[in-house]
């Protein structure tokens, strides 16, 4: 209990040598992203498939395509989110790097908030590079409710980002861990997905963000309680 | 004094006072329960159906707790709670997820409705299944660990997927019900009956918890031993 | 034993087949709870078995 009230204190002080850590180990991912673009590729392609091939499986029916394809976009954006953890779990585990950056250290929970942003990032570059994909084989008009998008895409990623995070620091530990890792993120996720999934339909229904008010609150109580959750049992989950 | 306590605290007390108030509650259910004059003898399903889910909800939460516990107090005995806690949960739960349906095909025509309860039944479902299949590897003190969060992660999980459920059951028109089977406003027998069946799952609960955490322990200590002796005989 | 075939439940289907309906839920349940019973049951058997393994192998240890 003494080692969360630290995180938090570290948290909301902005304690400067908690930001330093985060950002340099923020820079440490996205440089070695930069160079390979392994995980970002790897994370696009997959949620590109996934969009074709439920648009063949759904049928030629251009307006069931439009019902449906808030839940595809979402749908592809959780196993994007799936594979790119398992990409960045593997490469870690391969370096064997983790160990060394818990040691360097003082508050660990600055690894959980630098992944936790790295995966929002990734995620959201995803995001803008498949919406005018979505915009033109489902036909739909982004454009016009862009702004609204655009907050409810973010929280649901952040969501995403915070409970994909959490379980692939503990599936890495398990030895099927790539069964592992969905098992446990996708039952869980699924008040997120469910909020985010409507969220987006009705925006592109051309609902107005008033309607879809209680949604965006709930994603955003979601997130905090989330992030909260995580930060307090993180120590659990990297010490020895 | 001391003699009754230890009497009423043991293991054949417990297994007693469970099977009779089971036997007091078929009876209740079968024989005293007046029959629902909608929906039939069916009705009577909803008896032990409610009751398990209730018992699958409590059980859940002493996973949460236990899960606390063990991650505050690093004991054994909270760790070894927490996954029988579990695993009888999830036996519940699958209990629920099957007479749900069996009770639902007589009544609303359909085998499974998305009814918000029982989709936030099949949801923890999946969450706790996912729990016991991360224990099934061997027994590692971090996984034990890594169970609790998950433990904790689950429950707190449940009003967050229940609110969710039941907006998303708006959207999507209900399945026409042959009988508008309810179980609000009920007679006081079948409140009675209700209770007693309650009670018997709870003691059946707490017994079969008994049994299971004492196997865990068992099974700790043996695995203690086992390392001590390697211990001993390569030192 | 009373005929049920005569009696018509409220949607028209004769109440047998509703009386199976109520028979396959609680055979469900007591099936699974018998079925988790067994299996602790089993557990317990082995561990039983494996603590009279190791005291045998204590048994040897001490006599070396």
């Amino acid at each position: 209990m003494y080692r969360d009230s630290n995180s938090f204190i570290a948290l909301m002080s902005g304690s400067k040598v908690f930001l330093q850590q985060v950002l340099a180990l923020l820079a440490k991912d996205l440089k070695t992203e930069r160079r390979t673009r392994e995980i970002f590729t790897s994370m696009f392609v997959f949620a590109v498939l996934v969009l074709v091939v439920f648009n063949f499986a759904i049928g030629a029916d251009p307006e069931l395509i439009r019902q449906v394809a808030s839940g595809v976009v979402w749908i592809a954006l959780l196993f994007a989110t799936v594979l790119g953890l398992q990409r960045v779990g593997q490469l870690e585990s391969e370096e064997d790097s983790l160990q060394g950056v818990l040691l360097a250290l003082r508050d660990r929970s600055a690894l959980f908030i630098a992944k936790m942003i790295a995966q929002m990032l990734y995620l959201l570059v995803v995001v803008i590079c498949i919406l005018p994909l979505c915009g033109i084989w489902f036909r739909i008009n982004f454009i016009a409710c862009l702004g609204e998008l655009c907050l409810a895409f973010a929280l649901g990623i952040l969501g995403l980002s915070i409970v994909g995070t959490l379980f692939s620091m503990i599936a890495l530990h398990t030895r099927a861990c790539e069964v592992m890792l969905p098992v446990l993120f996708l039952p869980v996720s699924i008040p997120l997905t469910i909020a985010a999934v409507y969220a987006t339909a009705q925006l592109i229904d051309g609902k107005s963000l008033s309607d879809i008010s209680d949604y965006l609150v709930f994603m955003g109580v979601f997130d905090v309680v989330f992030f909260v959750l995580t930060l307090i049992v993180f120590d659990y989950i990297v010490e020895d | 004094m001391q003699k009754l306590w230890s009497i009423i605290r043991s293991s054949i007390f417990h297994a007693i006072i469970m099977y009779v108030s089971m036997i007091i509650a078929i009876y209740l259910v079968f024989i005293y329960a007046p029959t629902e004059k909608m929906q039939g003898i069916v009705q009577k399903i909803f008896y032990f159906h409610v009751s398990s889910a209730i018992t699958m909800f409590f059980a859940f939460f002493v996973v949460c707790v236990a899960s606390i516990m063990y991650l505050w107090k690093d004991s054994d005995w909270w760790d070894a709670v927490a996954l029988s806690a579990a695993e009888i949960g999830v036996v519940f739960c699958t209990l629920v997820l099957i007479t749900g349906p069996i009770w639902a095909r007589p009544i609303w025509g359909t085998w499974w409705s998305w009814d918000p309860t029982l989709t936030l039944t099949l949801v923890l479902w999946l969450i706790y299944v996912a729990y016991l299949m991360l224990r099934i590897e061997v027994y590692d003190p971090k996984r034990a660990r890594f169970a609790a969060i998950l433990g904790i992660v689950g429950f707190v999980d449940v009003p967050l997927i229940r609110w969710s459920v039941e907006k998303w059951r708006t959207l999507h028109p209900k399945p026409v019900l042959i009988q508008e089977g309810g179980t609000t406003g009920l007679p006081f027998a079948m409140w009675q009956t209700f209770v007693v069946c309650l009670v018997a799952f709870l003691l059946l609960f707490f017994y079969l918890l008994r049994e299971r955490v004492s196997v865990a322990q068992s099974r700790h200590a043996l695995e203690g031993l086992r390392h001590e002796i390697d211990e001993i005989l390569a030192g | 034993m009373r005929s049920t075939r005569s009696l018509q439940g409220k949607m028209g289907e004769p109440m047998e087949k509703n009386f199976w309906y109520l028979f396959a839920a609680y055979s469900t349940i007591w099936t699974a709870l018998c079925v988790y019973m067994i299996r602790l049951s089993q557990k317990n058997k082995e561990l039983q078995a494996e603590l009279r393994d190791l005291q045998a192998q204590i048994a040897r240890v001490l006599t070396k």
